[in-house]
């Protein structure tokens, strides 16, 4: 097996070679520092390589494993962060200007954790800034998809998915708070989780909004997502609103077979305007595999989905305003031209729309949960194509190119990730195919409060029939 | 509905310590006025109709499982 076969392996496979003596985990992070000089250039995926900092931590791990002493199923295994969790020592910035200098003086809970459990932390990675996207002018470069560097990798959580698409990492964290981890996700062809809301601390992670803000892992199966996910999640007394729910074993759900599952499929996520023939045809392909594998199959309906877009922007602006504030006064030209219109839209928009917006968000979340009364999961496009091609926006002048931006036919970035977390609920993107430019498509699965266990399984199961993986060949 | 227009929208942020550039400002109130213009598809949510509990389960009795 060549290096790079090493570095597309999934992190199941790593750590069970790690456990047979048979992979170092020098060797490894090795191997991905060396594909980060190669390709990072190009992608634009990472801000920050740490280098020496994970060499010596893979070092430290090897020893401790060869000693016997292996503290987890990541022990020794290479990941990198959004630049939007705090690193001990390490500048992160947010993707933003503003903050270019700044060097945090501790570890958010979630790089804690994963550091306790024994992974190697490769660096951080771009995203658009302040997770807003889409950002104008990204200051440490544009990210690239790694299948197509013309095509978007869509955002925010934009380098955490092409890393680990390129094989720059065996998983990264990302954050979502209506779809940043899952829209990356579909556009590069990885696995992205969003678990329940709570499920995971928040503590030392930049805001966007956090009555919908997650923190998740982007890998290239389900079974690496559920991996990852029983170490991030549990309470977290520096974060109050984190969950106290024991941690499941999520990889023990991971049967393969899907006898008494019902899936629901959300007919507002299989069709037009907010979804292409390709997207459709490819989870419609997927459905009849997880028929196959005894999962019974219904359509359902969600009417009010398509007005999420209404109740997103009021809910998220005033919120982020609020957190951006003493930053605005001070350095507000340090601020991405998108980012600090839309938030200075956050200061000027009435608080009666924001309110207004989370009693819609209460009846969007009704339905849903109505919906999954019965049945165990809800399905469908995670996007409604392939990667669009790189854009680079430009000034809005008039409130009609707003409004057509905003709620117009093509305002179909976010469709079909919104409802799961305006809702709160666990969902995931999850690879299906490819469109006939071969870029990636992916299937949607959300499930009810705490249940990452099936919607991890689903994913999982189909991923079983799916055979090997597919990766980009990266110029 | 009535647009406001970019002096109003000025003010408002004036009045809060923002100083926003002339470009920035006429995006600021297109991108306002069309946000607002959102505001009547709320209403087709029958937003008002909505218990007024929290949607996130942690702070109040709704938590379903």
């Amino acid at each position: 097996m060549t290096a790079d076969d090493l570095a597309f392996l999934p992190l199941s496979e790593q750590t069970e070679r790690i456990g047979r003596g048979e992979l170092s985990p020098v060797e490894l992070t090795e191997i991905y520092l060396e594909r980060i000089a190669r390709h990072g250039d190009a992608l634009k995926a990472f801000i920050t390589v740490l280098a020496d900092d994970a060499l010596a931590a893979a070092r430290e791990a090897e020893s401790e494993i060869r000693s016997g002493n292996r503290r987890s199923p990541l022990h020794g295994i290479p990941f990198a962060v959004k630049d939007q969790m705090l690193i001990a020592g390490v500048r992160v910035t947010g993707g933003s200007r503003s903050l270019a200098d700044h060097v945090a003086d501790r570890d958010a809970t979630v790089v804690a954790r994963l550091k306790e459990a024994g992974a190697v932390l490769l660096g951080t990675l771009n995203t658009h800034e302040f997770h807003m996207g889409p950002t104008r002018d990204f200051p440490f470069g544009t990210p690239r998809n790694p299948w197509n560097p013309e095509r978007t990798t869509g955002g925010s959580s934009s380098g955490s998915a092409a890393a680990v698409a390129a094989g720059l990492c065996t998983f990264s964290l990302g954050g979502d708070t209506t779809g940043s981890i899952r829209g990356p996700a579909a556009y590069c062809g990885v696995v992205g989780l969003k678990a329940t809301w709570s499920r995971v601390s928040r503590d030392g992670v930049f805001p966007l909004a956090w009555s919908l803000d997650c923190v998740g892992p982007l890998t290239r199966t389900a079974l690496d997502a559920a991996l990852v996910l029983r170490v991030l999640a549990g309470h977290d007394p520096h974060d109050p609103t984190s969950s106290s729910e024991p941690v499941p074993n999520y990889a023990g759900a991971l049967t393969g077979d899907l006898e008494g599952i019902t899936i629901g499929v959300v007919e507002e996520m299989m069709t037009p305007p907010h979804t292409g023939t390709e997207a459709r045809t490819a989870v419609e392909g997927a459905l009849e595999v997880l028929r196959g594998l005894g999962a019974e199959v219904r359509g359902v309906r969600l009417p009010l989905m398509d007005a999420s877009k209404y109740i997103t922007s009021p809910l998220v602006l005033p919120d982020a305003v609020g957190f951006h504030r003493p930053w605005l006064l001070e350095r507000y030209d340090a601020y991405d031209v998108n980012t600090r219109v839309r938030l200075m839209v956050g200061a000027a928009l009435p608080a009666g729309m924001a309110a207004q917006a989370e009693r819609a968000r209460i009846t969007v979340t009704r339905e849903v949960l109505e919906v999954l009364e019965g049945v165990d999961v809800l399905v469908g496009a995670a996007a409604g194509e392939g990667a669009p091609p790189l854009s680079y926006s430009r000034r809005v002048t008039t409130k009609e190119e707003a409004v057509h931006g905003l709620f117009g036919a093509g305002a179909v970035a976010g469709h079909h990730s919104r409802s799961a977390s305006l809702a709160g609920l666990p969902a995931l993107s999850v690879p299906c195919g490819f469109d006939a430019d071969g870029l990636p498509l992916g299937m949607h699965v959300a499930g009810r409060y705490f249940d990452e266990a099936n919607v991890l399984r689903v994913a999982d199961a189909y991923e079983r029939t799916r055979g090997g993986s597919n990766w980009p060949q990266i110029e | 509905m009535q647009d406001v227009t970019a002096e109003q929208v000025e003010r408002i942020l004036a009045a809060q310590g923002y100083a926003v550039p002339e470009e920035d400002l006429v995006e600021i109130t297109a991108r306002l006025n069309a946000q607002l213009e959102g505001s009547a598809a709320l209403d087709r949510t029958a937003a008002a109709e909505a218990e007024p509990w929290h949607a996130l389960f942690p702070f109040g009795a709704t938590r379903d499982r």
